[in-house]
């Protein structure tokens, strides 16, 4: 009996313990800011203080959030026409955001884990577009 | 059971010594030591109940659990770690780059002004 619970309590920790080490994921999130309205809006919550206190806008809206495995290698639709291509790993990561499959900003960078890159300015109807970075 | 008269009773009482009164301080520690020696002065402590091993396990896994948790979000944050920008090119029209580093270490900013609007860009 001590046994097998034992065993159970050691399964439980290395399956947790695998959920914790797992391979990073990069979280790609597409934000619209602009000025007509007031604060952010859901899935922004981590990022809502950065904004707000950084960048010229009231309003953050949350348009698109996708995610991929790290290293990246692929390519993610948003919204607004804009595509994020990612690849290779979070301490070497290119990217490139595209808006109808041309590229407007390309980059290689190093993410830290839960710290966010916020790429902005490109223009949307309302205001500005932000993507938003985050390996975790 | 023989039956004893009351002369025989009191006759009796008379021959039993009557227990010593301890004549002074030295004797009444003596006597009091004596007896002391004889009873156990402290209580046996109390069997202390076992936590099931169940449990047991449970609450160092926990532990374990917290702690790893803990230290994985905690990890950017003692660090002081920002997201490095190692190369950057804007491909579309645009008049500048800002690169903000929040001073609280929350995230990294790049910001590309004068973008032509999106009709423009065609």
């Amino acid at each position: 009996m001590k046994t097998r619970f034992a065993f159970a309590w050691v399964c439980a920790l290395m399956m947790s313990a695998a959920t914790v080490f797992a391979g990073p994921t990069l979280t790609i999130r597409l934000v619209d800011a602009s000025n007509s309205g007031k604060g952010a809006g859901g899935g922004l919550g981590d990022v809502a203080q950065l904004l707000k206190e950084n960048l010229p806008f009231n309003s953050f809206r949350l348009l698109a959030s996708q995610s991929m495995p790290l290293p990246a290698d692929g390519t993610v639709s948003l919204a607004a026409g804009i595509q994020a291509r990612c690849s290779g790993d979070q301490r070497n990561l290119h990217v490139v955001i595209e808006r109808g499959r041309k590229a407007q900003i390309q980059s290689t960078v190093e993410l830290r884990n839960g710290v966010p890159l916020i790429l902005g300015g490109l223009p949307s109807d309302t205001g500005k577009l932000i993507v938003i970075l985050l390996a975790r | 059971m023989n039956k004893l008269s009351w002369k025989n009773v009191t006759g009796r009482l008379k021959a039993i010594e009557a227990p010593k009164t301890p004549s002074d301080n030295a004797d009444f520690w003596q006597d009091f030591k004596a007896r002391a020696t004889l009873m156990r002065q402290d209580e046996p402590a109390a069997e202390r109940p076992r936590m099931p091993v169940a449990l047991r396990w449970g609450s160092v896994t926990a532990l374990a659990l917290v702690l790893i948790v803990a230290g994985w979000f905690m990890l950017p944050a003692t660090l002081g770690a920002v997201t490095q920008i190692k190369a950057l090119e804007v491909v579309a029209p645009h008049s500048g780059v800002i690169i903000m580093n929040d001073q609280s270490g929350r995230g990294t900013i790049l910001w590309i002004t004068g973008m032509e609007s999106k009709n423009s860009s065609g």
